[in-house]
């Protein structure tokens, strides 16, 4: 809790300096942003290490194929980088870099999910197969 | 002496030859056997051991389901948490989550489809054995044209549901499966409702087959009598309630199921009827597990998930419901058949 109160007191701080700083120099402005964003997303680090064991754990009890846990743990965390990615570039003016980062998340995901999707046509021939 | 000995030849040539005629069940196929009691004494014990020894080797595939459950809560989990992330990325994302749901969960579908099927040949191939042994008790107590038009009736029932279910319901089944999963993967309404529709006719057919077969027993008088008004109310309750998609028209019949109850106390195929219960309550169980344990996850993930793989599992559960459906109104089918032919006997 008290991190979380740190982390949004930074991040206010950050905003009102980035505004202050924005009128005199955008690409300092800029690099505030990117800086306080990656002391929050260290500082959530902590954080996340419980919840993917908690998600371990529920692998374990469900016998969750490992491959198929690890897709999905990536493509979140693919899906959470380029968001936080995105926004920083929207913020700075780079619209179409932002699109484009997206585009290569979801290229990213596709790849790593390769194959887990050869897994699902292979059931899908075998399950024809028996029918 | 003359008189004596004309006496003596006509009560001769007037006297009919009189057979003892032995009725034997078919002995139960070696799935049931299991559940089966050593000896038939009464219904109502004997039925009463069939389920407990049903339950009792019930763990493997509670554990199984929670298993399952406890998956679907991860992937679900999982899922939910691309809901704050942008278009195109969160539109991949589900894509992933509704196909490894999907590949979950098509295994036990297909598993327990393949159960459900089995289930229904064995039925429908006891029923073949049982119900000429069945024509042939009842006609040996003089009703040869009513056993006749019962037996061809039952026959064509039974025929035309095992070919429905092998060759419509359980492609449809898959059909309504992949819909659902292609509908929580891309959330196209075009998709959902050939899904509703596809669940809709597989119900509509099923709940079809068994009112013309409710109706043509009606026709027929086979049932008929009354019962305990408060013992029909109870088993229309209870029948509705545990056997999913067919069950409010089972309980219609229920009347009839209960008139056909009190006949089957005192008749001598007993052994048959328990061994299609036999046949049936170990699918019945195993697939009737899954489907609540579905039912509970997707409670659960209700609480916390994405909409679309809340739907996606509330479908898989439907899916088991159908196949609950699909083996339920086979067996209900050969035992309200079978009763109506120990009526005639008595």
């Amino acid at each position: 809790m008290d991190d979380f109160v740190k982390a949004a007191g930074i991040a206010l701080v950050a905003v009102i300096l980035s505004l202050i700083l924005a009128k005199q120099n955008k690409d300092i402005s800029t690099l505030l942003i990117i800086a306080v964003c990656a002391i929050i997303v260290i500082s959530a680090m902590q954080y996340l290490h419980p919840i993917i064991d908690f998600f371990r754990k529920l692998k374990v009890i469900g016998q969750l194929d490992s491959e198929l846990f690890g897709i999905l743990l990536k493509a979140v965390g693919i899906g959470l980088l380029s968001e936080i990615a995105g926004m920083i570039c929207c913020d700075s003016g780079n619209a179409a870099l932002a699109k484009t980062l997206q585009i290569l998340a979801t290229a990213v995901i596709i790849w790593i999910s390769l194959p887990m999707l050869n897994n699902l046509l292979q059931l899908i021939e075998n399950v024809l197969e028996a029918v | 002496m003359r008189r004596i000995l004309i006496c003596l030849a006509l009560t001769l040539m007037l006297s009919q030859p009189v057979f003892g005629v032995s009725i034997e069940p078919p002995i139960a196929p070696h799935s049931a056997q299991e559940y089966m009691p050593d000896e038939i004494d009464s219904f109502g014990d004997d039925l009463w051991y069939i389920i407990t020894s049903a339950f009792s080797v019930l763990t493997p595939s509670v554990n199984e389901a929670a298993r399952i459950c406890v998956a679907l809560v991860g992937i679900t989990l999982l899922v939910s948490l691309s809901d704050h992330f942008g278009d195109s990325v969160k539109r991949v994302s589900d894509i992933i989550g509704a196909l490894s749901m999907g590949m979950l969960l098509l295994k036990p579908v297909n598993t327990l489809l393949n159960l459900g099927i089995e289930t229904v040949k064995q039925i429908a191939d006891y029923g073949k054995l049982l119900l000429p042994v069945m024509t042939a008790a009842m006609a040996a107590q003089g009703s040869i044209t009513a056993s006749g038009a019962l037996y061809v009736g039952t026959a064509f029932f039974s025929a035309l549901l095992s070919s429905l279910v092998t060759t419509i319901i359980v492609p449809m089944i898959y059909v309504f499966v992949c819909l659902s999963i292609a509908n929580c993967a891309l959330g196209d309404k075009m998709l959902q409702s050939l899904r509703d529709f596809s669940k809709w006719s597989m119900t509509w057919a099923l709940k079809m087959i068994l009112y013309i077969f409710t109706g043509y027993m009606g026709i027929t008088g086979v049932v008929s009598g009354t019962a305990d008004a408060a013992a029909v109310k109870a088993t229309k309750l209870a029948i509705s309630g545990s056997v999913p998609v067919v069950g409010s028209i089972l309980s219609d019949a229920s009347e009839a199921i209960l008139v056909s109850a009190g006949v089957m106390k005192s008749a001598a195929g007993v052994y048959g009827i328990l061994t299609v219960i036999a046949i049936f309550i170990g699918p019945f169980l195993r697939i009737g597990v899954q489907y609540l344990v579905l039912k509970f996850t997707s409670a659960i993930c209700g609480a916390f998930g994405s909409k679309r793989p809340v739907e996606l599992i509330n479908s898989f559960s439907g899916a088991m419901g159908l196949i609950l459906g699909m083996t339920g109104t086979v067996c209900l089918l050969q035992l309200i058949s079978t009763v109506c032919f120990m009526k005639g006997v008595g």
